[in-house]
């Protein structure tokens, strides 16, 4: 029931956003996303046919063979980092890019167990830099597991964490070209 | 199929890696074979982050069986009374919470 209530309220914030702020396309109909007021995710409708849409700490969407895909927008306070930290230098440290060198040397140490981390869950991965909509991503891609880091270039005080469990390319680009 | 023990175990093994969670903990009662799985796969990955943890699962379960799988299924209930009586020492999960968060979805895909 909550879960349903949940679906309903995703669909309610998104029919509210396009009778406020666009026009209703009813050929190409959207479901809006809404992590925080820096990250929000528009996607076609069909691309929620046969998925489960959980709430989690994150949103969590679940597709009709098994894979899934999870959102959690992070800020310094969730990381505990210091409050001058550069968030655009969180996906350079956490995916090896840099050597961590922030203020704190604990800060410093869990950003290369949180690589050794990811290079345990990804295996070999590689990381590509796009922007979609204003948007820096990050792109770790492992064979079955991928995570993506997206940055808002006008506002960086959150990141947009996106794992990906058995997702295709398509669908992986599908999601990050959604990113508003 | 899981116990009601095997149940409580492993969510209490969850709680003790990855802190208190109300969703995860409305869903124990769904656990099953697949959660066992992913929280193997978590303490697995959460020994690269914590070396704590890593000390405790070598420590309880020695030599080569350590990476063999399904070694959480066999000892669910031994090492779940090993991580209670040493949880102080786990002090956190240790990698960015980033990381971490990503298990918690793991945990409840196996369940919806």
């Amino acid at each position: 029931m909550k879960k349903l209530f949940f679906c309903f309220l995703l669909f309610a914030i998104s029919s509210t956003s396009y009778a406020e702020n666009k026009p209703v396309d009813s050929i190409n109909p959207n479901i809006e996303l809404v992590f925080s007021p820096n990250f929000r995710l528009d996607l076609p409708v069909e691309f929620f046919n046969f998925t489960k849409i959980a709430s989690a700490d994150d949103i969590l969407i679940k597709f009709q063979n098994g894979s899934y895909l999870s959102f959690k927008a992070i800020d310094r306070v969730d990381e505990g980092l210091d409050p001058l930290f550069d968030l655009r230098l969180y996906p350079e440290f956490i995916l090896g890019l840099r050597k961590p060198d922030s203020s704190s040397n604990e800060t410093n140490s869990q950003f290369i167990k949180s690589l050794n981390a990811y290079k345990h869950r990804l295996g070999n991965f590689q990381v590509t830099i796009d922007e979609f909509n204003n948007k820096v991503v990050y792109l770790a891609k492992g064979d079955q597991e991928s995570v993506a880091f997206a940055i808002n270039k006008h506002n960086v005080e959150q990141i947009l964490v996106i794992n990906f469990t058995n997702i295709d390319d398509k669908k992986i680009y599908t999601t990050l070209k959604g990113l508003r | 199929m899981l116990t009601e023990t095997d149940k409580r175990d492993l969510y209490e093994i969850i709680e003790s890696t990855i802190g208190q969670d109300a969703v995860i903990r409305k869903s124990l009662s769904s656990f099953n074979e697949r959660t066992v799985v992913v929280v193997e796969a978590m303490i697995n990955e959460n020994a690269r982050c914590n070396s704590n943890m890593k000390e405790l699962v070598v420590g309880l379960i020695s030599g080569s069986s350590y990476i063999a799988k399904g070694w959480l299924k066999r000892s669910l209930r031994e090492f779940n009374r090993t991580l209670k009586s040493k949880k102080v020492k786990l002090n956190g999960y240790g990698c960015m919470v980033s990381v971490k968060s990503y298990w918690k979805n793991a945990i409840l895909i196996t369940v919806i």
